[in-house]
């Protein structure tokens, strides 16, 4: 076919006809604002959530930088430094392992020094004052100068209780000027103290770090950050740095160096996830629906009722893609104008819903959500829905397209209402002809219908998953008894070790906080937990040791750990060491049982004569056991070293009794031990000493649960300031705020499809009864009155609402019982539940909106008399 | 030479005891420039006939030949262009596109082929109907007759092979439809068009070179063949 110039003509056509479509255009302009609202409302939200995490992954990784080199030593780091791929590098040093101030031992502080160019990489922000020029200053956070009891202005003295090295418990106290201080990262629990250039050449003998050795100490090692041209393959050319440098980049090679990406530039990990991904790719989905249902509709009815207008264009010659091109257009232009509405719009709801959606998972704090203006929202959500635009309008362009010139010049929408039957029937005449008007144009009211029935069923959906969340198995995971009271240590990343009797003392916690947990009132039961590391050993006799673990050269069992190979640690006998715990009987009820004894009498029997013991499995996340770790099966019978109170050293053969699963928040010292058990605490006491008390768990009367935890509060922080505790009402918080978000998320999403279903409703009875005009005042000038036709419309808009509602409890309770059922059982602390009473609820608003709509479309859009309806030519 | 010629036409409706036979087996054959009626009641299968010829509608069997071309051989969208070029129609009920105004609906078959307007000829064929004030008017703020009038211009603008007119003045008084009728007459001869219109006006019908007469979708008498 030879190419025309029919650009023009095509133009006017569509422009000139668009112009007398008002009510059409106004409804599909809020459709396809309301779905570009939706994606990029989804985009945003998105993003937003990569973003945020990149962003706290950086803040928590220590910096925006691309990569990291670890522990260095002076002269590798100069070594390294001048590789050619490296674009920038900032040397930052530990300059003390431990800050041992009393002040810090809630909330840890970290001494180091940060060159000065890396403190816009560092997230480091000097709100007042400068950076430390002189040894003896220093930069410090505001949350730490105010735990220092200090008011946060430069100018201070602050004097540090630094523990140089791990090994060494010798605190050295230097005191310093504040040169500045510097915003808390809220997305990190730790202080910064920050010294100068100078500082470290004062001090270089002490923080002159000679590589790795069994110290364990880092002072002085060079953690040396590294910007790269660009972000792509960071740990490609962390490695060709070390290669080229004459390093190793094998673990447990001499001149190995740990090296690797900052996280926060992973990206691959969020976007492989294939929940994550069939999450956004469900919810694009639906969008694309939703918006396809309503904007189908709306061009379907528009084009119905002007189909005569497009059958006289073809019988002028008109060809199919011509009119296919003035429908798009039209389109199009509707697009432009709808479209950046609802990107806005849709940035805006996702700037309100992200800090909600990421708040709850318990990970970002308030205020740090954030949302880039990221051209990807804006042309990716534009894109989708310029999308769902053309897959809506093909279809009706298509049948534009398609009319045959003689069935249009003879069109109306479907037949006819039909007049004849019986004068007598009276009322339930009206309703057959409703029902029969609404069979006139089946896909008309099928897609009103689904449209409706699509948030009424996403609604139902929302709240059976919402309701699925089970706040007893989320709180059973975290916390088994109410409240849990121990040393702020244990609470803190140092754990409990109770590796000695002296030590203990530090991180025990005091009898006098669980006496005065006893005295409150509404105090029922509790339990102690007592905890000792590596006094009791396992003898290696008799012992087989499962497949999951690792063997070195020497024969070693333990486990790699990148450079380095973590034997089982040993006791002085060369006995296996155990993580030994004494527990009261209370505690036993929390167990879970994964093999053996389940019955918490006869444990608790058994236990007490000192034969027995529960040996205690590492699981994964999901609860499930590493089968290839299980050291011991119920019945296996081990012997234990120990040396008793009298100093004697003793052997001692105990069964195993039961094989429970690791309770991480409430059992354990948090540290791993691959040799884990129970007995009770009085034989605990009896071997060992009672100075071990690492943690107590107590329950309290229904009801008392708030005034305990507020006392709690008040008690931890102004008598015993060194205890801590954590209770069940903070993890029932965490959940209500998950469980808070999917209800906001899920509802918003129902009410914007609900909405767009009811605007869908509106459009087409508003239509249907401005098109049928004539008919209605032929009807009239038959013999109807205006009284019945009023009831013909009610009648009309009631169908839709009861076969909504019989369709939506069809579709509702079949997505329930397979799709939602699935999701509901998506997570370990979910329960799923037959849910229908929030469809029961928005049953009877349908019926009034049924009701309501045509009734004030009809007196308000039915103005004309009789006669000038009749005459009106089309 | 005929420029139009049907072979054998027919178009059935329905099936079985309900089938509607609208055209059952129609020859007819048209010279160039002859100006012919087709009569016959309501229901004879005049319109259906006329659909036929304008290739609006596919008939059941038998073929329409425009020029010698079959133009059932056509594809849909074919047709639409062949028929854009070949065929003037004018409509009963005048079928103005309602939001162009006089001078754009006259043109409108020309554009949509994307072929340049002959402006003189167009402005010639105005002034002919006698619409030269009413240029720039929409259609609503015209008579029936200014409406008639327009249609025809329209049906002549891009200088169809044939014109098919529906009722032309079925939607007129009687003093108008004269007018348009004659108007019709003069612009056929003067463009030497060919002109086929239907009608159950017998009065009207006179004023053709032929009348076909047309009942139960078949040609009564003679008529079919034409007498040059």
């Amino acid at each position: 076919m030879r190419k025309v110039k029919n650009k023009e003509v095509i133009r006017r056509l569509s422009d000139k006809s668009f112009r007398i479509n008002r009510t059409r255009n106004l409804i599909a302009v809020v459709a396809i604002a309301l779905t570009s609202m939706l994606f990029s409302a989804l985009f945003s939200v998105g993003i937003g959530t990569v973003y945020t995490f990149q962003r706290q992954t950086a803040r928590q990784s220590g910096g925006d930088a691309h990569g990291v080199f670890k522990e260095l030593t002076q002269e590798e780091y100069e070594k390294l430094k001048v590789h050619p791929l490296i674009k920038e590098s900032m040397p930052c040093r530990l300059v003390a392992d431990y800050v041992r101030n009393p002040e810090f031992l809630k909330r840890h502080a970290e001494a180091w020094y940060y060159p000065e160019k890396a403190y816009p990489h560092c997230f480091i922000d000097i709100i007042e004052g400068k950076a430390p020029k002189a040894a003896d200053e220093i930069l410090l956070d505001e949350t730490s100068m105010e735990l220092l009891g200090l008011p946060k202005v430069p100018g201070q003295k602050v004097t540090l209780d630094l523990q140089l090295y791990s090994y060494d418990e010798t605190i050295t106290e230097r005191t310093f000027t504040v040169s500045g201080v510097i915003k808390s990262d809220p997305a990190l629990d730790v202080g910064f103290a920050l010294v100068s250039e100078a500082y470290v050449d004062k001090y270089a003998q002490e923080l002159a770090y000679k590589g790795q050795d069994d110290t364990g100490s880092t002072i002085g090692a060079i953690r040396m950050d590294v910007i790269f041209s660009n972000s792509l393959g960071i740990q490609k050319k962390l490695d060709q740095v070390l290669t080229e440098s004459g390093f190793s980049t094998e673990t447990g090679d001499d001149n190995y160096i740990a090296s690797n990406a900052n996280w926060a530039y992973v990206s691959d990990g969020a976007d492989t996830d294939p929940t994550t991904v069939g999450a956004v790719a469900g919810a694009l989905v639906l969008i694309l629906i939703t918006g396809y249902l309503i904007i189908y509709n709306i061009f379907r009815i528009s084009i119905m009722k002007d189909i005569r207008y497009y059958g006289l264009l073809k019988t002028i010659g008109t060809t199919g893609r011509q009119i296919k091109k003035i429908i798009r257009r039209q389109a199009l232009k509707l697009s432009v104008i709808g479209i950046p509405i609802g990107l806005l719009a849709g940035f805006f709801v996702g700037k309100a819903l992200l800090p909600a959606i990421l708040n709850s998972t318990g990970t970002v704090a308030p205020g740090e959500t954030q949302i880039p203006v990221s051209p990807v929202i804006f042309i990716g959500a534009a894109v989708f829905s310029l999308i769902t635009v053309f897959i809506s309008t093909g279809h009706p362009a298509r049948l534009a397209a398609k009319v045959s010139p003689i069935e249009a010049l003879r069109f109306t929408e479907g037949m006819k209402a039909k007049k004849k039957g019986k004068r007598s029937s009276g009322g339930g005449k009206i309703w057959r002809m409703a029902l029969s008007n609404l069979g006139r144009s089946k896909g008309k009211t099928a897609i009103i219908i689904v449209s409706l029935s699509l948030a009424v069923v996403l609604l139902n959906s929302v709240f059976t998953v919402t309701n699925s969340f089970d706040m007893d198995m989320f709180l059973r995971s975290f916390t088994s008894s109410d409240f849990l009271i121990a040393n702020a240590r244990y609470f803190n990343t140092e754990y409990y070790h109770g590796g000695s009797e002296e030590l203990a003392a530090e991180e025990s916690l005091t009898e006098s906080f669980i006496e005065a947990c006893q005295d409150i009132d509404g105090f029922e039961e509790g339990g102690r937990i007592y905890a000792a590391n590596g006094k009791v050993g396992v003898k290696k006799e008799g012992l087989t040791i499962p497949s999951g673990y690792d063997v070195n050269e020497s024969g070693e069992i333990g486990e790699n750990y990148g450079k380095h190979f973590i034997p089982i640690p040993q006791t002085e006998n060369g006995d296996y060491a155990s993580m030994f715990y004494g527990v009261e009987d209370f505690i036993l009820d929390e167990m879970k049982v994964w093999k053996g004894e389940s019955d918490v009498d006869t444990i608790r029997q058994k236990l007490a004569t000192g034969d027995y013991i529960i040996y205690s499995t590492s699981i994964g996340d999901k609860g499930e056991v590493y089968e290839d770790k299980v050291m011991h099966q119920p019945g296996d019978k081990i012997t234990l070293s120990y040396t008793d109170r009298n100093g004697e050293y003793k052997e001692k053969e105990v069964t195993v009794l039961s094989v429970i699963k690791d309770d991480y928040w409430n059992l354990t010292n948090r540290l791993s031990s691959e040799f884990k058990y129970y007995v009770s605490s009085d034989f605990f006491k009896e071997i060992l000493s009672d100075k071990f008390l690492m943690s107590c768990s107590f329950n309290v009367e229904e009801g008392k649960d708030r005034d305990v935890d507020a006392w709690l509060d008040s008690y931890t922080k102004s008598r015993e300031p060194l205890m801590d505790y954590s209770s069940k009402l903070q993890y029932e918080e965490q959940f209500s705020s998950i469980t808070g978000m999917f209800l906001m998320v899920g509802g918003s999403l129902a009410f914007v499809i609900g909405f767009i279903g009811i605007l869908n409703f509106i459009n087409s009875i508003l239509t249907g009864i401005i098109s049928r005009q004539r008919e209605f005042a032929m009807m009239q000038a038959i013999g109807m009155t205006r009284r019945q036709l009023t009831k013909l419309v009610i009648a009309e808009g009631l169908y839709y609402a009861l076969l909504t509602i019989v369709f939506s409890l069809a579709a509702g309770c079949m997505l329930s019982l397979t799709i939602v059922r699935k999701l509901s059982e998506g997570m370990w602390f979910m329960k799923y539940e037959f849910v229908i009473t929030p469809m029961l609820i928005v049953f009877p608003v349908l019926i009034l909106l049924g009701v309501l709509v045509p009734y004030l479309a009809f007196r308000f859009g039915n103005s004309g008399s009789v006669v000038e309806e009749l005459q009106k030519v089309d | 030479m005929a420029v139009l010629k049907t072979e054998n036409l027919k178009k059935y409706y329905g099936k079985d005891a309900i089938l509607v036979k609208a055209l059952d087996g129609i020859d007819l054959s048209v010279e160039k420039g002859e100006f012919l009626s087709i009569v016959g009641t309501s229901g004879s299968g005049k319109s259906t006939l006329l659909h036929m010829l304008g290739g609006l509608d596919r008939p059941t069997e038998g073929t329409v030949y425009v020029d010698g071309k079959d133009i059932f051989a056509l594809k849909d969208e074919e047709l639409t262009i062949f028929r854009r070029r070949k065929i003037g129609f004018i409509f009963q009920s005048f079928n103005l596109v309602p939001v162009l105004n006089v001078y754009e609906n006259i043109v409108l078959p020309i554009e949509l082929d994307g072929n340049p307007v002959d402006k003189a000829f167009v402005k010639e064929v105005i002034k002919t109907l006698g619409l030269s004030e009413k240029t720039y008017s929409l259609p609503s703020q015209l008579s029936g007759g200014q409406q008639q009038r327009v249609a025809i211009a329209r049906a002549l603008a891009s200088k169809p092979a044939i014109i098919l007119a529906d009722e032309p003045t079925g939607n007129l008084d009687s003093a108008t439809s004269q007018d348009v009728l004659s108007l019709m007459k003069i612009t056929s001869q003067r463009y030497g068009q060919t002109m086929v219109m239907i009608t159950h006006n017998e009065g009207i019908a006179q004023l053709s070179d032929r009348i076909v007469r047309i009942e139960d979708g078949k040609v009564i008498g003679k008529g079919g063949e034409s007498h040059a």
